[in-house]
């Protein structure tokens, strides 16, 4: 469904041109959850933006290719990509702050791709996107149809942000960070959220993410990018148990886990 | 140090809300206590009390030894961007009227002891990467002499490999120099790896407290049962 | 790239403009008073570069006189309302409170005036001339340092480096002036940039309405409002004041701008 092969970006307004990615290669077939881990610099970000058309002017594309669903990514023009993006393709990001409109509704915004992408009138866009607040566990959704961002919790708001990304019924979202600035027991509940979505929805999803800990709970492949390079890439069981990679034995090294308890002798 | 069924709060007259409710604990000498939760929860607030940012609306805060020092969250807004490290690491020696050569030379063995060399004494926060400007912090934090330190998410900003650095460095230093950590976060497997008694809050109190082991072993109390269903921990 | 072209552009401008006011303050070609009917309305030559005025007197000498005074002017009013204004908006901001609460409502109160009209209103208390210009405006310009520089310092005063510098034991006082201020010098330099500006142009058009500066003092204002009756006779007369008066707005405007970025 997915297909990038060799994507290469640079930063072209430094000299020399600085590479954020390089020659990153990644499949992808429909229905699935694939992983993409990594540092801070490590590019995982930038392939995201490059794969809804969304990089900065000064990042550009210098090599590879992205072929969508037969569709040469690469090749579209800006009004192109905006028949991808949202009904395609879609997002969702890290911070439930600033990631939703704040002087928008709730409501208005779960249908804003339906208003953009379908022929609907109001009405049936409305029971549409009720419909999928109901379906990503918002209680009551009619009451919050009509309410603002900021009356909502970090929590709910990525369930808007989820539905909202999901109203559309892409065949492919891409969720930078969607757990990090969130509670434990709202990253479980979230992730649940997502995966039963998957399920029911057949959405492939990319996930970025820097803790090994989420992707190892959510997905079923994994790239391990390193700035801007992929050092490993295969399924998420074989990549944990058995690393190939100097980097990705260091990376696994470093996770906190139960296993390991640093501290060797006890004060007091 | 001890804390004695503190309540503390923000606001004046009727904003005021309560955010601790009979926080009660001791931290002993060379021990590294532990504190878990979720936003919301009072930890900062706590810390923020300790430290008399927060002023106490009934109970007591007693510290034995010397005023506790504090290591930030966020290492960009913790170092005054504008000054150099030097500088900075100098500034309570100063306050303290110690003699400059003497402040450079403390401020240089203090670099030292956190891993970094004294070029960085040059240097602008601005230029520094997330790992070393909480090295700096914690530098900051000992240079005074203080052996009780209050850690607030100190790794939660950094990246993996870097935390794990930051980890083992505040391990060493508190053998080496026998310092008592309250170590704050919301990240359950860091807090078993760093700690040796863990306190568990919720809503402004400390709902469960105990040895790390028998904490996530058996805990008791239904909110530490939850917080440790829901965390991810990663298998092998 | 852009803000540091025109930072560099705005930097010449304003320090070549500034060496002609402050040339201007201490030396002048001719006697910037003596009038020769001989010359009246001569236009630019070798002698006069910038040729005479209706009553014979060298343009460029009463231009340099002029931008002497406006720069005075200028100047002395950024003293009393930047320095006043930055003092009141360091302590309002950072010890907030009721005293804070209540100087921002006199300020509002303030603002809510057009300047010129305060000024005007100061003026007909004090009486017209430069210094009593200098005051009026001075304390017209000190709510909207005091406003900048407080905003500028209730985001720095909640940030961790502040509480670091608390537990360093450092007193409140050194925290405000040695921390938290020169962190926000950019936008105070900014602010001065454009306020150097508007209190040159407040003063000319004080000028302009006889109010500001008095004869014999010249002044760009006056100078413009004298000439303007022979601006298609005599267009240098009219021309070069205002020409200062451009380049000067230009140069601290970029300044202002580069800065801030």
């Amino acid at each position: 469904m997915l297909e990038i092969s060799g994507l290469t970006i640079e930063f072209q307004d430094v000299k020399p041109p600085l590479r954020a990615v390089e020659d990153f290669s990644l499949s992808m077939e429909p229905g699935e959850i694939v992983g993409v881990v990594g540092e801070s610099g490590s590019g995982k970000t930038m392939t995201a933006l490059a794969l809804l058309g969304l990089l900065k002017r000064h990042a550009k594309i210098t090599a590879g290719t992205m072929v969508f669903k037969g569709k040469d990514l690469l090749s579209l023009t800006p009004r192109q990509w905006q028949d991808v993006r949202g009904k395609e393709i879609s997002m969702i990001f890290q911070e439930p702050m600033t990631s939703l409109n704040p002087v928008l509704t709730i409501g208005r915004q779960m249908e804003e791709s339906l208003r953009l992408h379908t022929n609907l009138d109001g009405k049936s866009r409305k029971a549409r996107a009720l419909a999928m607040m109901e379906q990503v566990g918002l209680s009551q959704p009619e009451k919050l149809y009509g309410c603002y961002p900021h009356q909502l919790s970090g929590g709910m708001r990525q369930r808007v942000m989820i539905g909202a990304a999901l109203v559309g019924n892409p065949s492919l979202m891409v969720a930078d960070e969607p757990t990090t600035a969130l509670d434990v027991t709202i990253q479980a509940q979230i992730l649940d959220l997502l995966k039963e979505m998957n399920r029911e929805y057949k959405t492939a999803i990319l996930f970025i993410s820097h803790d090994l800990r989420v992707i190892q709970s959510i997905c079923s492949r994994v790239a391990v990018m390193k700035q801007g390079q992929t050092v490993e890439a295969g399924l998420v069981a074989d990549v944990l148990s058995a690393p190939k990679a100097e980097y990705t034995k260091k990376l696994l090294a470093a996770i906190p886990h139960r296993g390991n308890r640093l501290r060797k002798k006890r004060g007091r | 140090m001890e804390v004695r069924r503190v309540c503390a709060g923000y606001g004046r007259g009727r904003k005021y809300r309560r955010i601790l409710t009979d926080v009660d604990f001791c931290l002993y000498k060379g021990e590294i206590l532990g504190l878990v939760g979720e936003s919301g929860c009072g930890k900062s607030t706590l810390s923020k009390t300790i430290l008399g940012f927060v002023p106490v609306e009934s109970g007591q805060v007693i510290h034995h030894t010397s005023r506790p020092q504090m290591v930030f969250q966020d290492p960009f807004s913790s170092l005054n961007p504008g000054k150099k490290v030097g500088w900075i690491l100098e500034e309570p020696l100063r306050m303290q009227k110690i003699p400059a050569a003497a402040r450079r030379e403390k401020a240089e063995a203090m670099l030292a002891k956190v891993g970094l060399d004294k070029s960085f004494l040059n240097r602008r926060p601005g230029d520094l990467s997330g790992g070393q400007r909480q090295r700096v912090s914690i530098a900051i934090s000992l240079i005074q002499g203080s052996r009780l330190i209050l850690a607030d998410e100190p790794v939660s900003a950094l990246d993996v490999t870097i935390q794990r650095q930051i980890m083992e460095l505040m391990l060493a230093l508190q053998e080496e120099l026998g310092l008592s950590y309250l170590f704050i976060s919301h990240d359950l497997d860091v807090i078993y790896q760093m700690c040796d008694r863990v306190m568990v809050m919720q809503k402004g109190q400390v709902v469960e407290e105990g040895d790390v082991e028998r904490i996530f072993e058996e805990p008791r109390h239904p909110y530490t049962r939850s917080l440790l269903a829901a965390s991810l921990s990663y298998r092998l | 790239m852009v803000e540091k072209r025109n930072m560099i552009v705005g930097g010449i401008l304003a320090a070549a403009v500034t060496v002609f006011m402050l040339v201007g303050l201490f030396y002048t070609p001719y006697d910037p008073e003596a009038m020769d009917l001989s010359m009246k309305f001569a236009p630019a030559s070798l002698a006069h570069p910038f040729g005479c005025d209706q009553f014979g007197r060298d343009v460029l000498s009463r231009a340099l006189q002029g931008s002497g005074v406006t720069f005075l002017v200028a100047a002395g009013t950024l003293c009393i309302g930047g320095g006043l204004g930055t003092l009141l908006g360091l302590f309002t901001g950072y010890f907030g409170g009721w005293p804070d609460e209540m100087i921002m409502r006199f300020n509002d109160l303030i603002v809510a005036f057009p300047s010129i009209l305060l000024a005007l209103i100061f003026i007909s208390l004090l009486g017209p001339g430069k210094y009593n210009v200098i005051l009026a405006l001075g304390i017209v310009f000190i709510p909207s340092f005091a406003r900048i520089v407080r905003s500028q310092v209730i985001v720095h005063k909640d940030m961790d480096y502040v509480k670091s510098a608390r537990l360093m034991g450092v007193g409140h006082l050194r925290i405000l002036f040695v921390h938290i201020l020169p962190n926000i010098r950019r936008t105070l330099f900014s602010a001065l940039a454009i306020g150097f500006n508007n209190a040159a142009l407040s003063e000319a058009g004080m000028s302009y309405l006889g109010i500001g500066v008095q004869p014999p003092d010249a002044s760009i204002g006056r100078m413009m409002s004298e000439t303007q009756a022979y601006m298609f006779t005599a267009p240098w007369s009219v021309l070069f004041p205002g020409l200062a008066m451009i380049l000067m707005v230009l140069g601290f405007g970029l300044l202002s701008d580069g800065w801030s970025a």
